[in-house]
Order: C-alpha cells, then structure tokens, then sequence
C-alpha cells in the first residue's frame, strides 16, 4: 500500500494537478488500476472523513477531494477490471411533501456523492405515493428524508407509513433530517437513522450500508 | 476600507493636545528624582516647589519629534518569530502583569498565586497564537515582597519566547533584568541590539511620577528598552470626573513622561498606553469593565496615534470575578470597540486586574482571533466580487463545491476553537460544555504536556543567581 502514498498524498492535500500527475505516472509503471483505487484513492477519502469528523477538515475540501476522486476513476475506467465495484450504496433522496426547503438536503446529496454513494434525488415537495413508486423502480439501499418545517415534519411519518401500506418498508434502510427533526422523534415515527447535519450524513449512511450488509 | 471607532474629532483632539501642553506649562507634574531634574533644569524648563517640572511646548514639540513613530518601533521576542511591530494594524493580546491570585485548575478555589501558577501561565501564553506579548500574568505570592518583580522576571525569561513586559523598580531593576536578558541570549551586547523585554512606566496622577518609576524609566530609556508609558486617572478621583478633563490631564502625563525620556535618550521607544478609569462611587472599588472605560480607551488610542505611536491599552480585564455573561461582555463590548484603534490588548486577568483563571487565557486569545477576523479590511475586488463564479453557479446553483470556495473558505471565514457553533445534538453529544468547561479540557492538556527547558541549566541558574544576589542586597525596599 505504501506505494500509493503520494497518490494518496495528492488527493488528501486536495492537490489536482499533482493527483492526475501521480495517477498518469503509477499506471504508465505498471501499477494495477484496481490496485490504486483500492489502495491509493479509497484509503485516502477514509482519512479524508476522519480528518473532517475530528474537525481538520471542512466540507469544501471534502467535496473537492470527491471531484478529484471522481476525475482520477474516470482516468482509471479504461484499466480497471470488468464489474469493479465503486458504488458504496444507492440512496433516494428527497423532502417531503408541503416542504420547498432544498438547502439541507443538497448538502447532503453532496456529501453523500462524495463518499461514494449513488444518490438519486427526487426534489422537494415530493407526496408519498411518488417517494413508493422511486423506491420500487431505483431501488434504493436507503431512503433519505427531509423535512425543514414543524408542520411538514409529520410528512416523513405518512411517508414511512405509506412504504409500509406497499409492503415495501422492509426493502430500504430510511435516514431522516431537517432542523426540527430529533434523534427521538426519528425513533417514535420508525426510521433507522437520523443525521443532524449534511457533515454527519454520509457517516450515518455507512452505518446503515454496514447494517444491511451484515443481515 | 478598515473599520475605526473614533469619539474624538480631529478638532477635539487638537483642543485636548492643547489643553494638555497648557497643563504641562502652567502646572507643572512631579519628578521626584534628582536625576530627572537635572535633566529638566538642563534643558530649560524651569523647577518650581522642589521637584515641580513645568514643561515649555517646545520641549514637548521636539520630544514628539524624537520619539520613534509606529513604523519603527518593534518590540522584540527572544525568538524573531514572535517580533511584534506596528507597522499595520493587527491587534494581539499581552498578558496583563501582577494578579495575586488565581483560580486552581483542579479544585476550582481562588488561592494566592504561586511562581508554579507563573511558569505555567507563561508557558500557555507562549503557545496561544493571539498573545503577541508575554508577562508575568501572576505575581508569585510566596516569594519575598520586595524583590517579587525580580522573581517574576527570572520565570518569566525562563519560559517564553516572546516579548515580554514586567513591572521594574528603580534603577537596580533595571540593571538586573537586562543582566537576566543578557544571559538568556549569550551577551548584552546580543541583548541591547534586541532587547525582548519591556517595562512598565505609571504615572502617579494627577500630575506626578514617584521616584523609583521616573529613574526606572531613565535607565529603560537609557538602554533602548521601550517603556509601556501609561497615566491612569481615576474620574472624580485622581482627574476630573469628565471624560474630556481626565483625557486632557492623562494625555499631559504621558507626554511630559515622554519628554523626560528624550532627553535622556533621543529616539528612545515608546508605547502609548493609558490605565485611565473609573471608581464605583458607591464602594470606592476601581472599574475597568464599563462603558467609559470604553470610551477613555478608545480616545486615549486616538491621542496616541495622533502622535503616531504605538497603542497598547488594557482592555480585555473584566470587572467580573468569574468567566460569565458578565465577563463575556466586558470582553466583547471593550476589547472590541478598542481593538478597532489599538494594537496590544491587556487581557487575561478577572476581578479587573486581580485573578486569572487559566481557562480565560484560552478564552481571551479565541477572543482576539474573533474580534481580528472582525476587524479585518473588507475588500472588494474582481477576487472578492467573485462575479465569475456567480456566472458559473447560476440561479439555483450551489457555491459549497465551487473551487473559489474551495480556495477561499478557510481565509474568508473564522474558524473557531472554542466557541461553540455546533447544532444542540453535537453539542450534547461532545459532552455539554459551556466555553469555560470547554477551554479547561484544554487547559488540562496543556498543562499536564511534558514542558521542554527553553533554556540551558546553566543558564536558568545563571538568572536565579540574580535573583539570590537582589534578595541578598535588600534590593526593591525603599
């Protein structure tokens, strides 16, 4: 692995012209591309995570250090073998319906796109019965909610209730969030998980990947 | 443009000038030191009542004159990285000298405060990124009182870097500290070419000094140690209980300081600095915490400047005797009006100038990093107006991965330490500290951290030695 570390380097310090640099030069010596996304780049965002968690980093610098990601796989398709796995989940994302609050919600799309995650998002103002049939047809690992306004919250329960009247409930892992949103009021209307903030999203989203992958 | 905060108009800083010179000429201010006199009387003024200076303007006009302006003045640390200068406006902490006592770290009761209290206070300050001027914060109390300010400067030199101001007495204070600061850097000869310690100067208002400060003050100003030059009346005590009459009076002190210091040494540093206050009427006790502690600190910075000197003013003390509301508006309210004029912040001490509690000395300096990201120039430029990216974002977009915040963020937005900005759920789930909790965690880290000697054994015994040698010789008494 210490081969990669100043690809690894590179893409902690944010540094795009000295990743693709990096990049270009291990794959000309005869380096796997596998083997540097998966020991040079992925390592790399996970400190990157633990460096914002622990506050050294901030969500600016996360988010660049996902583009660069996203650009040195793209420099590393052509190499990489068939069917390699770099989606760490596919989430749903959307606010509920009677709530237009967008902000909170595509920060947690960036953040979520920037640990890796597939993330399909369905806007604001979204009824139930829409967040059941995007369920049914993406088929998310989890479906991410929010709700800005003490009146729409409730939302996200007939929201949850209307997977459940589908039979489709058990099928995704729901993440709730917005201001008025509480660890306990998650709890009492049945969610898996609730995130503060959009920083403490994609934790929370790996949490409930671990959880599904170890039933 | 840079923000100011100004009560003074140029006029009515002109009239205070004038009034000042006006005092100075007609009623004179007490130099009770013979060598002082002599150099009065030598040049021209004339003596009245024994030891009576009254200053003619022109003496005071070519002491103006003399005296080192704002750019050429540095106060240096022992380590050049920590050199303070003023040739722009960066407002940093000093630490205010001479608490008695101080808030124990661990059991959390105010007790007298000991020369352990002094290393690691000193050691702390050394390490806070806003405190730009060290000092001795406490006065050990278990040491002999009369050579105390001896103590303190040997810990002092000891455990910082930075520049450092201490309090002097007489010439022989003096003499000693620039032994002990000669030592540290391996000759005097190294020492006087960058001298890192500084003295206080305090006037005995109204319209006096006391010996031992007038001749500490001619030795400083002797050896090319900038002298911290400060009058500090009390309103309705020891000036006129009017803010423009205790300015005029204040102002007249310093400068008749500054003329004394020019003539023993042309070109000799000085800062401006002013302990002016003012008295609960009820009690007698001393305030440094109000609204027109406020108001003096700011005009007396604009009295200074008009000089083109050096600012430094004590106005992060706090009437209040522990780290609450109270404090954090005293801190917010005058450190921060004053730091829009001044450039050295006095700070760190509690019960105005009385108690340190260590968790303050982390407070105080995130404190100033705040109120120096306030203050900051606000620029607006092709950079800052940032219509490209507006362009590039469009309506609906969103600027939080866009490369010019990416390259901005950091400088553009102040990142705090200590001030909690987190939502309730984080809060809590770091434990529920309120700032004072939350700065001690950090104390805690601080003080127990292995401390590495900033000087050689020998050394460090070389300064104790001239300690010994001041309480051997009965050196402070009178």
């Amino acid at each position: 692995m210490t081969e990669f570390v100043s690809i690894r380097d590179a893409l902690i310090a944010c540094d795009a012209e000295k990743l693709t640099d990096e990049v270009n030069k291990t794959i000309s010596q005869g380096s796997s591309a596998n083997a540097i996304l998966n020991d040079g780049l992925i390592p790399a965002m996970d400190v990157i995570g633990e460096r914002m968690e622990s506050g050294e980093m901030f969500i600016p610098e996360v988010l660049m250090a996902a583009q660069l990601m996203a650009g040195a796989v793209e420099t590393l398709r052509p190499h990489l073998a068939e069917g390699s796995h770099v989606s760490a989940g596919k989430v749903l994302l959307g606010t509920v319906k009677g709530d237009v609050h967008d902000i909170g919600k595509n920060l947690v799309f960036m953040m979520l796109e920037s640990a890796g995650f597939e993330v399909k998002d369905v806007g604001v103002d979204v009824p139930a019965d829409t967040f059941v049939s995007e369920v049914k047809s993406f088929q998310p690992d989890i479906l991410a909610l929010s709700a800005l306004l003490t009146t729409t919250i409730p939302m996200l329960k007939t929201t949850i209730d209307a997977l459940g009247t589908a039979g489709i409930r058990d099928s995704v892992k729901i993440m709730v969030g917005g201001a008025p949103v509480s660890q306990s009021f998650a709890d009492q209307i049945g969610a898996d998980g609730y995130g503060a903030d959009a920083g403490s999203a994609s934790r929370l989203a790996k949490k409930l990947m671990a959880e599904i992958r170890a039933n | 443009m840079k923000p100011h905060v100004q009560f003074l108009s140029r006029e009515e800083i002109g009239r205070i000038h004038q009034a000042s010179l006006g005092i100075l000429k007609d009623v004179g201010m007490r130099f009770p030191a013979e060598e002082a006199l002599d150099f009065f009387r030598s040049a021209g003024a004339e003596i009245v009542n024994g030891d009576v200076v009254r200053v003619p303007e022109d003496l005071v006009e070519r002491a103006i004159a003399a005296v080192p302006k704002r750019n050429d003045v540095v106060l240096y640390g022992r380590d050049e990285k920590h050199d303070v200068d003023f040739k722009g406006h960066k407002p940093s902490l000093s630490c205010m000298t001479m608490a008695t006592s101080v808030i124990d770290p661990h059991s959390g009761k105010k007790r007298p405060a000991s020369n352990d209290d002094l290393v690691r206070l000193t050691r702390i300050a050394d390490k806070l990124e806003y405190v730009g001027v060290n000092g001795g914060l406490v006065t050990p109390q278990e040491v002999p009182g009369a050579t105390n300010d001896w103590y303190t400067w040997a810990t002092t030199i000891k455990n910082t870097t930075k520049h450092i101001t201490g309090g002097v007495y007489g010439y022989r204070g003096v003499r000693d500290a620039i032994e002990m600061g000669s030592l540290a850097v391996g000759s005097k000869e190294a020492f006087l070419k960058r001298p890192f310690i500084s003295g206080w100067v305090l006037t005995v208002p109204p319209l006096g000094c006391d010996t031992a400060s007038t001749e500490a003050m001619i030795e400083m100003n002797r050896h090319g140690i900038p002298i911290m030059l400060s009058s500090g009346p009390i309103l309705g005590t020891t000036s006129p209980v009017t803010i423009a009459g205790c300015l005029a009076q204040a102002h007249a002190e310093i400068l008749g300081c500054l003329v004394l210091s020019q003539l023993v040494n042309p070109g000799a540093p000085v800062v401006y600095t002013s302990f002016a206050r003012g008295m609960n009427m009820r009690t007698s006790n001393i305030s440094m915490g109000g609204p027109e502690f406020a108001v003096l600190k700011v005009a007396m910075s604009q009295l200074g400047l008009s000089l083109d000197l050096p600012i430094r003013m004590p106005s992060m003390l706090r009437d209040s005797k522990v780290l609450d509301a109270q404090a954090g508006f005293e801190t917010g309210m005058v450190g921060t009006l004053t730091s829009f004029m001044a450039d050295i912040m006095d700070s760190m001490q509690l019960d105005t100038d009385m108690v340190v509690d260590y968790p303050d000395l982390l407070f105080c300096n995130d404190c100033m990093a705040f109120i120096r990201h306030g203050l900051r120039e606000l620029v607006v430029d092709d950079h800052t107006l940032a219509l490209e990216p507006i362009a590039q974002v469009g309506p609906g977009g969103n600027f939080l991965s866009h490369q010019h915040t990416f390259k901005n963020f950091r400088t553009e937005l102040w990142h705090s330490d200590l001030f909690d900005h987190d939502n309730w759920e984080r809060w809590e789930s770091k434990g529920k500290k309120d700032i004072r909790t939350a700065a001690m965690d950090k104390v805690h880290a601080l003080i127990e951290a292995p401390v590495e000697p900033l000087l050689s054994p020998d050394v460090e015994a070389a300064i104790d030695s001239i300690v010994e040698r001041a309480d051997a010789d009965g050196a402070g008494e009178e």
